[in-house]
């Protein structure tokens, strides 16, 4: 295979470990991966392939049933013809998106770069087979913990192929460039000079180059700070949003550390962790202020639509 | 206080030492409970963070134990690690330059007291040791390295500490160890636990 710039085996991850390091990992946008799990057949948190601003492309060795998920990605399905394997003599279609479909032994999915947003998932009915840690399939890319970082050539096990009914998910998602995501104010409010998070929260803030599993760099109005932005370590949550001494806020994402000595002006809420998890370098993130409540009847609306995509899917 | 929807953070006050032994026995005692909202209880340097599942509310009972008065600190002592380094840290020069102090000076210090584990933390296996001489106390790098080699025994601020795996960091580095800090393959998978002791010895 093709790998991709970074292409993970994720599941729902490993929560409950922080007290020893273990990052919870596991997808960016979990819905997109549950979603893709259904629409395969799988359980919710069969391991599948997450992958970054462009995808792998993975030959089959055996029949399988797949799905891809998430983002839109520009992604074909090529069918070699007459049994050459030479580029001319392949037949390439457009890959199904939020269906899923069958694959021959021998045909290969190519998932090229992003037609929209960050992230898109691939399950394979039968699940991706790597060994479990923490009983989690899922990669830890900074600590090397768990799961695969696919690179070319690899080979995946899992994956099985039956006469089971192909299904499609009548829910379609787009990711817009301008995300809103909703954030909690602190816990280190008294660290920030007056009016820098009001500052925080009327701004939009750019997207880097700088942003992987472990956190996102944005770039916008400085936060400035009373003092050395450096606080007596504690645990961090996804989401968190650290202030290193550039005043630049850093949006701590699921393979993030699980202590943090940075000043935190604010935490986006988990409900809207997947929507940042497509955002892309020159996208930009407003936040806008919410409150607790809100923010955990959000989450269990998400709950409930995603319960509705699923039953929707025929 | 909160941290997010999801984080109950409780803080203590008063000296490191002191602030982290209840920091810790808090958190053994939360952790304890069990209760079913919980998703994980981390401690740090002086606090505990109890994370809820998503969407959970905290019940009645663990706002209860939290606000409680902190469980005396556990006076059992942790188990004592021995820890062999090679003290040829790619720092150490500049961390004796920063102190007035020759590198031997430097190393001698470095292994003439008891750490103990406050924390871990930052990444699988990484022990935040509180203990460090103040001579030796060293402001991290003003730009973190892209590579520190696994096994990297190092000084970040107040704390000295041990890198389990190659991760970017910002620690000035003292040394090496052999010592494999973390195995997910054994039990427990973390060599060191909150509240053990550790000794540097020269390899």
């Amino acid at each position: 295979m093709h790998a991709g710039p970074l292409s993970t085996v994720q599941d729902l991850g490993r929560p409950g470990f922080g007290s020893i390091g273990v990052a919870p990992s596991g997808a960016m946008d979990p819905w997109a991966l549950r979603t893709a799990n259904a629409l395969v057949g799988n359980s919710d948190g069969a391991a599948t392939i997450e992958f970054t601003m462009s995808g792998p492309t993975i030959a089959f060795e055996e029949d399988a049933v797949v799905a891809l998920t998430g983002s839109r990605f520009d992604a074909s399905v090529l069918r070699s013809v007459g049994g050459s394997a030479f580029e001319r003599d392949v037949d390439t279609s457009p890959a199904p998106y939020q269906m899923s479909f069958r694959l021959r032994a021998g045909e290969s999915v190519r998932i090229g770069p992003t037609l929209s947003g960050a992230r898109g998932y691939l399950a394979v009915r039968g699940g991706i087979e790597v060994e479990e840690v923490f009983g989690s399939r899922s990669t830890q890319v900074a600590a090397g913990l768990g799961g695969r970082v696919l690179k070319q050539g690899d080979r995946l096990a899992g994956g099985r192929a039956d006469d089971a009914p192909l299904r499609r998910s009548r829910t379609t998602s787009a990711y817009r460039s301008e995300q809103r995501v909703r954030a909690l104010p602190g816990p280190q409010r008294e660290i920030f000079v007056a009016g820098s998070p009001e500052r925080f929260f009327s701004s939009p803030y750019r997207v880097t180059t700088r942003f992987d599993r472990t956190g996102i760099r944005l770039e916008g109005p400085a936060l400035e700070l009373n003092r050395a932005p450096d606080i007596d370590p504690e645990g961090v949550v996804t989401g968190a949003l650290q202030v290193p001494a550039d005043g630049q806020p850093i949006l701590l994402c699921n393979d993030r550390p699980t202590t943090g000595g940075y000043a935190k002006i604010a935490t986006a809420i988990m409900a809207d962790m997947h929507l940042a998890a497509h955002a892309k370098p020159g996208d930009t993130i407003r936040f806008d202020r919410t409150t607790p409540d809100v923010a955990r009847a959000a989450w269990r609306e998400l709950e409930d639509s995603w319960r509705a995509t699923i039953e929707d899917i025929e | 206080m909160w941290q997010g929807e999801r984080g109950l953070l409780r803080s203590f006050q008063g000296p490191i030492a002191e602030a982290n032994a209840t920091a810790r026995a808090a958190s053994e005692a939360l952790r304890a409970e069990a209760f079913p909202e919980v998703a994980d209880v981390v401690p740090g340097a002086r606090t505990v963070l109890v994370e809820l599942a998503p969407g959970a509310e905290p019940s009645e009972a663990l706002r209860r134990a939290l606000e409680a008065e902190p469980p005396t600190a556990v006076t059992a002592e942790g188990s004592l690690h021995e820890i062999a380094v090679n003290y040829d840290g790619e720092d150490l020069p500049a961390i004796a330059a920063l102190r007035n102090m020759r590198p031997e000076d430097v190393i001698e210090l470095h292994m003439s007291v008891e750490y103990t584990v406050a924390f871990i933390g930052f990444q699988p296996g990484f022990p935040y040791l509180l203990g460090l001489p103040e001579q030796l106390a060293v402001p991290r790098l003003p730009s973190p390295r892209v590579k520190v080699e696994w096994g990297s025994v190092a000084i970040g601020g107040q704390y000295t500490g041990i890198y389990p795996a190659a991760t970017p960091g910002g620690w000035r580095l003292l040394g090496y160890t052999d010592a494999i800090l973390f195995d997910p393959a054994r039990t427990p998978p973390s060599l060191l636990a909150p509240g053990d002791r550790v000794r540097f010895v020269r390899a």
